[in-house]
């Protein structure tokens, strides 16, 4: 809705290491925000539904870390244990664990700050599988901060129920950022960058370029 | 149900970064200093699962373990007392107070910030004296503490020199009132001045007290020992010098016996502090003539009860997960509203104080999993969190978002009305401001723009079920074979000897020289050199195990130690004889002797050895693990070497017995 140019990076991508992917058109959320604010029975409806229009998929693929965690951590104590929930993946732990793949052929000039969303960080664990596939793109440069386990402070509805809190976390994740100049802030989560881009440009701040995974590993992905 | 202090505390609070500013700086210094001990713990995981083990197990048979530990101080004649709440609480305590003077020395207690113990002593026209450097700084602010263990972690080097200035009548320098900063090492000087004169400040307030009153860090049920843990020898001067010693605990604070302390004492410090081991552990069975425990429910019990959340109350109040937190470095403790902040705060306030006052609290968070990755004892906090969300909302409260979260859930039913919400979301735009959750996110970000397509749309167009990609041979290029990442485990370091372990662990805690080790293969040698640092010892003179003479400060305090620890430097000391309890701390060097057979190689080791030796009635009462000289870092962090208790440590390892008794002071033999 917000950022369809990560999903349409995420169905070439797949394509492109040989994976049949479909979309079935009658998703819709797996019930994070609820789950998170509290507001479990409807999410747990959400959960239901979720599981009935992926089942029968032999994996299901993500390119969101926090709804890939939501699945796998929290749908068995919502919902009960579903076969489903063990085969959604997160994309890069898809890629690195499922496919055995870490070289995909991309290619990108410069150099990139790595945000892994916490969830997906923290987790899942995906932040190896993530820099794997990262320190593999030719001509890509990956810095290394002290900042880059630090939350951005988007959380959900966090983000609009403690505002300035949000913003000052974000400030700071930033920071650190801006300074070590990079070309490229790399991410899992793209509700992670709508907030940092967010505060990036009320800022007037225009470096650095802001890119999913996807978008980085996808043929013909990167900025356009 | 009431918006919690933290909306109060930050709203509209963008521009004001000095508080965050300071308190993410020193939460960092710890956090680094722990994950730089951590590097070299490989067996860390493995640690934290025994202590929570440790502390389950205690919540499990805990009506068996307070009975235990209860008969176990009555026979000793230590008085024990119920405390309901925080009334009963301050109620017993200042009765207790009162029946003896009227001013108290008190050691750093959580639990008495819980309870308002201060306040309740104070309007019965009690003087109290904080004396953990922390604590002392934020009652001469009037100001709670806001943080479990650096109480004035939110406070930076200037803002305590003024207060010092103000209320101790300190002489600072001038550059405390400007804006620009000094240079790192002026500040640093200045850091080490301001916890030098609260040692200068509270001799006086240690020396005249009446009562002193303690928290306790565990509650031992299998021998009735209670266990306190520092750093600035405060609390052993709290407790052995005045004529009542009272503790106040949570009666969450019982374990079942010593070898689950020893795990317990392996992972607090290097949490709470990032050391390997705090400087002195003072082990009580009855340490004093006149001792009184409160314990203290406030909540506890109903919380033992609580099927999904009991596991609140391993926690061994290190403070990790706040030091870990995003949004407790940004915002401080204060903005907590309670006794406790941070993510355990947030946690365990609805349970002591009840949830309509502190039950907004559980959504201050991102749930970032910071703290449940830093929690030695394995609380998974994060989740807690969501569980007290759903309970707030299950009891009616949160309702910010109410309405938006209902509508979000309709549109989420169903996949064909999602996606015409979805492509009518451009026109919406310029009503977006309408929503309080839009108005929000506006204060300091812009709005993401709405896509021209949505990937819905793109996929109808450009795969839809006639166009699915047909599986052909594979299309990427090399694929590598995942390459072995295994983590080696660092090499376990090699079989040396004891002797050679202790050595390099003293000589470590005097980073700047504050220790010696000597050592001397006859008792005569040994003798030589005692002597020597007698006479050399200034006019407050040297005082020997066993001298009988005024509690004072001494320039030398002479003992004889118990046990040694290879793995911390630590000495163990047997104090049965109260003369000597004050002797090793109201000292400027305190030198102790030890013979290498004294060695054990860990913490475990020698609670095991101490355990069998007051069995066989061999030890007393009263132990105390001193792990170097006395120090603080709560100015700021900056580490200074001393705090209340000695400056420096000296160690005498002498293969022969040596007597103290040919240096006591003529006069007393």
């Amino acid at each position: 809705m917000l950022y369809p140019r990560v999903g349409v990076a995420t169905v070439r991508l797949l394509e492109h290491l040989g994976v049949e992917v479909d979309y079935p058109v009658e998703q819709t959320c797996c019930g994070q925000p609820h789950f998170n604010a509290g507001h479990w029975p409807p999410a747990a409806g959400m959960a239901q539904r979720f599981c009935r229009v992926f089942e029968g998929y032999d994996a299901v693929v993500s390119p969101s870390g926090s709804c890939t965690a939501m699945v796998r951590q929290h749908y068995p104590s919502l919902i009960g244990n579903n076969p489903v929930c063990s085969r959604v993946f997160e994309l890069s732990e898809f890629i690195v664990s499922k496919l055995d793949i870490d070289n995909v052929g991309a290619s990108l000039e410069g150099r990139a700050a790595v945000h892994v969303g916490c969830h997906g960080l923290r987790e899942l664990g995906i932040g190896p599988a993530v820099h794997r596939l990262l320190s593999r793109v030719s001509g890509l440069t990956l810095l290394e901060l002290e900042s880059d386990s630090w939350c951005c402070g988007f959380g959900g509805t966090f983000s609009v129920k403690f505002p300035e809190v949000s913003a000052a976390m974000g400030q700071r994740k930033l920071e650190p950022i801006v300074r070590a100049q990079p070309d490229f802030l790399i991410s899992t989560d793209m509700s992670c960058l709508m907030h940092l881009e967010g505060m990036m440009k009320r800022q007037g701040v225009r470096s650095p370029t802001l890119l999913h995974v996807a978008e980085v590993l996808a043929p013909g992905g990167g900025p356009s | 149900m009431n918006k919690s202090v933290m909306r109060e505390a930050t709203r509209g609070k963008i521009a004001d970064r000095s508080l965050g500013d300071k308190v993410h700086s020193a939460t960092l210094r710890t956090v680094d200093k722990r994950a730089h001990l951590l590097e070299q713990l490989p067996e860390w995981e493995e640690l934290r699962s025994r202590a929570r083990a440790a502390r389950m197990r205690a919540l499990d048979h805990h009506a068996q373990l307070l009975e235990r530990f209860e008969t176990a101080l009555s026979e000793r004649g230590v008085h024990v007392h119920h405390a309901a709440d925080s009334q009963q609480a301050c109620s017993i305590i200042t009765a207790l107070v009162r029946e003896v003077g009227t001013r108290v020395t008190k050691s750093k207690s959580m639990t008495s910030e819980e309870v308002n113990l201060n306040a309740s002593l104070e309007s019965a026209g009690i003087e109290v004296t904080e004396t953990d450097l922390g604590e002392l700084i934020v009652q001469l602010a009037g100001q709670p503490p806001s943080h479990v263990t650096a109480p004035a972690i939110h406070l930076s080097i200037e803002d305590i020199a003024r207060i010092f200035r103000d209320k101790l009548g300190m002489v600072v320098p001038d550059w405390v009132d400007l804006a620009e900063r000094a240079d790192e090492d002026t500040r640093r000087s200045l850091a080490r001045e301001l916890s030098l004169e609260a040692r200068r400040a509270l001799r006086e307030r240690f020396l005249g007290a009446d009562v002193g009153i303690s928290g306790a860090n565990f509650l031992v049920a299998e021998t009735g020992t209670l266990v306190l843990v520092e750093n600035e020898g405060n609390i052993q001067l709290t407790t052995c010098l005045p004529k009542r010693h009272i503790v106040l605990a949570g009666i969450d604070k019982l374990i079942d016996s010593e070898q689950d302390l020893a795990v317990l004492l392996r992972v607090l410090p290097v949490s709470a502090t990032a050391q390997w081991q705090s400087c002195y552990v003072s082990l009580l069975a009855d340490a004093h003539p006149d001792m009184h425990v409160v314990l203290l429910d406030h909540g506890r019990r109903a919380l033992l009860e609580d099927a999904e959340q009991r596991d609140l109350l391993a926690c061994i109040r290190c403070g990790a997960c706040m030091n870990a937190c995003p949004v407790y470095r940004n915002v401080g403790g204060h903005a907590y509203g309670g006794a406790y902040p941070g993510p355990i705060g947030a946690l365990l306030m609805p349970h002591l104080e009840g949830i309509a006052r502190f039950g907004d609290l559980a959504f201050a968070s991102t749930l970032c999993g910071a703290c449940t990755d830093a929690c030695p004892v394995a609380i998974p906090l994060h989740e807690h969190l969501l569980e007290s969300r759903r309970r707030v909302i299950e009891a009616g409260g949160a309702r910010d978002l109410g309405l938006t979260l209902r509508v979000t859930a309709q549109a989420m039913s169903n996949g064909a009305r999602l996606q015409r919400a979805a492509s009518l979301a451009r026109f919406a735009m310029p009503f977006a401001s309408l929503s309080p959750a839009v108005r929000a996110w506006k204060t300091s970000r812009d709005l993401p723009r709405p896509a021209d397509m949505t990937f819905h749309t793109w996929w109808r167009r450009e795969r839809g079920s006639e166009h699915r990609v047909p599986m052909g041979p594979s299309l990427h290029p090399q694929i590598e074979p995942l390459p072995e990442h295994r983590d080696e485990l660092p090499a376990p370091p090699e079989d040396r000897d004891l002797v050679t372990m202790f050595v390099e662990r003293i000589i470590e805690l005097g980073p700047s020289g504050e220790t010696e080790i000597h050592q001397f293969a006859a008792s005569e040698q040994a003798l030589g050199f005692l002597r020597e640092q007698k006479r050399e010892s200034s006019d407050q003179g040297a005082l020997v195990e066993g001298d009988v003479a005024d509690k004072r400060q001494y320039a030398v305090g002479i003992t004889t130690g118990s046990l040694g620890i290879a793995a911390t430097g630590g000495i163990v000391l047997d104090l049965a004889d109260r003369r000597a309890d004050w002797l090793s701390v109201l000292v400027d060097t305190h030198i102790v002797v030890l013979r290498p057979e004294q060695l054990v190689s860990s913490v475990e080791e020698a609670l095991e050895r101490r355990h069998a030796l007051r069995a066989r009635g061999s030890w007393g009462d009263f132990q105390v693990i001193v792990t170097g000289p006395s120090r603080t870092a709560d100015v700021e962090k900056v580490l200074v070497i001393p705090a209340h208790g000695p400056r420096r440590l000296v160690v005498v390892l002498c293969e022969q017995a040596v007597d103290l008794g040919v240096l006591r002071r003529t006069d007393e033999r």
